[in-house]
């Protein structure tokens, strides 16, 4: 990892107009996709249930991107020991959580008019509840312990073990039979979606994407202005 | 076929947690700014 990124004072600085950027990104890409997401055609199949794609699809995609960067960011943190690869994973894990949520809450939704339940027991479903628990746990986890080395080191273990139920949330629909559909977007051939949901898909994702870049950069901004005045408090007592 | 309800329900939820989520994240990092 570059030094100078790891650096807190030069993320502060890098950060500020980062993050509103992507905030103002965010805002006018969800504005777009709404707009073609509800002015979408039926599908011949779903009706207009094939609306809770465009929300499902981009949160499932973010709630495992936001765990690879975790286990990214805590390898990163093993390796080079710097404080900002522990920030940026423990300040992910929320936004994280909120998004498998919307995955899971949405899919529910989805599923029961397409499916007739909310809910089976296949894997993917289980795999992504599994997400679910991961980031419970995490959370939970940097809430548990009080001593801040521990409390790294067990949180990076979390993310880097469970960064192995990504590759089975995704190929799940292939090793095993799921009611689940297979992969639609992200395969070796062509989408199978129709072209006419590909604008409204591609634009929510974009959303959630820079919402979601500019979310973790907020909170990271948060802990490090919390740890600047941690230690502008012990300089002033001492 | 109308199944707006499960539409609703579903962008509803979504955009309380995430407008919630949003807020409270902005508001954590203004308040330490205030105080630095």
């Amino acid at each position: 990892m570059p030094t100078i990124y790891a650096n807190p004072t030069k993320f502060m600085q890098v950060s500020q107009p980062l993050w509103q950027a992507l905030a103002v990104s965010s805002a006018l890409f969800l504005i777009a996709g709404l707009y073609f997401a509800f002015n979408a055609p039926p599908d011949y199949q779903q009706g207009l249930t094939i609306r809770i794609l465009f929300l499902h699809v981009p949160a499932a995609w973010c709630a495992m991107m936001v765990y690879g960067f975790m286990a990214a960011a805590s390898v990163a943190a093993f390796i080079w020991r710097t404080p900002l690869a522990d920030i940026a994973a423990q300040a992910s894990a929320p936004i994280g959580l909120v998004w498998v949520m919307i995955a899971l809450w949405s899919g529910s939704l989805w599923g029961k008019p397409i499916w007739g339940t909310f809910w089976v027991w296949d894997a993917r479903l289980v795999s992504v509840l599994v997400l679910l628990f991961l980031y419970l746990g995490y959370v939970l986890l940097l809430k548990a312990i009080d001593a801040p080395a521990r409390r790294n080191r067990a949180a990076r273990l979390v993310a880097i073990i469970g960064a192995l139920n990504l590759p089975i949330i995704k190929f799940s629909v292939d090793w095993w039979n799921t009611l689940h559909q297979p992969a639609s977007i992200m395969r070796l051939e062509a989408p199978a979606l129709a072209p006419v949901y590909l604008l409204p898909l591609g634009l929510m994702a974009a959303f959630a994407l820079c919402l979601t870049g500019s979310l973790v950069l907020v909170r990271m901004r948060t802990m490090v202005l919390r740890r600047q005045l941690e230690v502008q408090a012990l300089a002033g007592g001492a | 076929m109308e199944y707006g309800v499960y539409i609703w329900l579903a962008y509803g939820f979504a955009a309380f947690a995430l407008v919630g989520l949003t807020f409270s994240s902005i508001a954590a990092m203004k308040k330490l700014e205030g105080k630095k």
